[in-house]
């Protein structure tokens, strides 16, 4: 089997909070690599890139948002003013790029066997109010659709972890640059995988 | 508002203690204003430090009073007492020492960052560390037992000594960078009136 690249980013709401070491240091602990890391604030064109600009994915998360608004019972036209999937989607977007750039971000490049499954098990569930407890977002956040779209934001839900084996690989190549990566052997590697 | 570098050595680094030192001195409310993970060259390891005559002598005079502490004999083990050699050949350890792997390079900032950090590190040398610092509590490295080995006492993590070294290694480390400052939680309980 081979490794696998994963991009974590911790976000402002954890950095603000003091979250950074404390969050990195269960990722270090269930024997991933870190093979890149950096603190910055988050360059936009990056962010933008870091989210797919395309008109399906503005939909998915249009329908996305439109389908949690109905099930609570929340009327869509007046936060969005629209029900269009697209625009609404594209609005979610901006909302991202800003709440990216609040203070800066630790980005993390991981590698590990099954590493994707392992940043999103322990990251858990994207909401934080449906996230398990001891998952990174159902231990440091209970922050919900409700509340964001109240208010008009995104969920504040402390990481972002790669969701594919695809995504890990485009996701570390877009933060990092090839020379801020490395390659080491983790003292207990061996051990855990003789 | 002061600032403090910290940097991680390798063998930290492949112990997965990135995540939880940083916990430590976030804890205390300190904000993280920069980390970067690098591989620096020998020149760039070297310049770190001071490398003067005197400080090269200064590290000389504290392995020849690490021996004696210990009952052993310098001149046996190392093949000179004479401080300026034996300051020449724990530079030099040193360098290796940074090279086993990849560095983690932070900047930390905060009400006293030196000091706080370098009260919750402890002691350079793990052996001598109080226990309740990081280095008491991540090693059980020694002077007598680094040099035994051949190696330098890995005292896995560097934090600045004064202000003054502060901002100079921090200049060294990240030469003109701009921090992008921001609120921590605590802020608005303990820097305002």
């Amino acid at each position: 089997m081979k490794k696998q690249k994963a991009l974590i980013i911790i976000k402002p709401d954890a950095v603000q909070r003091g979250l950074s070491g404390t969050i990195l240091k269960r990722f270090e602990q269930v024997g991933l690599t870190v093979t890149g890391l950096k603190f910055q604030k988050a360059d936009e064109k990056t962010v933008i890139a870091h989210y797919p600009s395309t008109d399906v994915w503005f939909e998915k998360v249009g329908k996305r948002t439109l389908n949690n608004c109905q099930v609570k019972g929340i009327d869509v036209k007046q936060t969005f003013k629209t029900d269009d999937a697209i625009t609404i989607g594209k609005q979610v977007k901006q909302w991202l790029i800003t709440y990216f750039q609040e203070s800066p971000v630790l980005i993390a490049a991981v590698e590990g066997y099954e590493v994707i499954e392992i940043v999103r098990k322990l990251s858990g569930n994207t909401i934080p109010v449906l996230a398990a407890p001891g998952t990174i977002r159902g231990d440091f956040s209970h922050d919900s659709i409700d509340l964001a779209n109240e208010t008009c934001r995104p969920l504040r839900n402390v990481i972002h972890a790669s969701d594919s084996v695809e995504d890990g690989e485009k996701e570390v190549a877009l933060w990092f640059k090839p020379g801020e990566l490395f390659s080491y052997v983790r003292a207990d590697e061996k051990i855990m995988f003789p | 508002m002061e600032q403090t570098l910290i940097i991680l050595k390798p063998d930290a680094v492949k112990r997965g203690l990135i995540g939880m030192t940083i916990e430590t001195f976030e804890k205390t409310g300190l904000k993280l204003m920069a980390a970067k993970m690098v591989t620096p060259d020998e020149q760039v390891i070297k310049n770190h430090y001071p490398g003067t005559k005197e400080w090269i002598t200064e590290m000389g005079n504290k392995t020849l009073s690490s021996f004696k502490q210990a009952n052993k004999d310098v001149k046996k083990e190392l093949g000179t007492d004479d401080p300026y050699k034996l300051g020449s050949f724990v530079y030099e350890r040193l360098i290796k020492y940074w090279q086993e792997g990849p560095i983690v390079v932070m900047v930390f900032e905060g009400p006293n960052a030196v000091g706080v950090c370098r009260k919750l590190r402890g002691h350079t040398i793990p052996a001598l560390a109080d226990a309740g610092t990081i280095l008491a509590g991540y090693s059980f490295d020694s002077s007598t037992l680094s040099s035994s080995l051949d190696r330098a006492v890995k005292t896995f993590i560097h934090t600045s000594g004064s202000v003054e070294e502060a901002e100079r290694e921090i200049r060294y480390w990240f030469k003109d960078a701009k921090f992008d400052g921001y609120t921590r939680e605590v802020d608005a309980l303990y820097l305002s009136k």
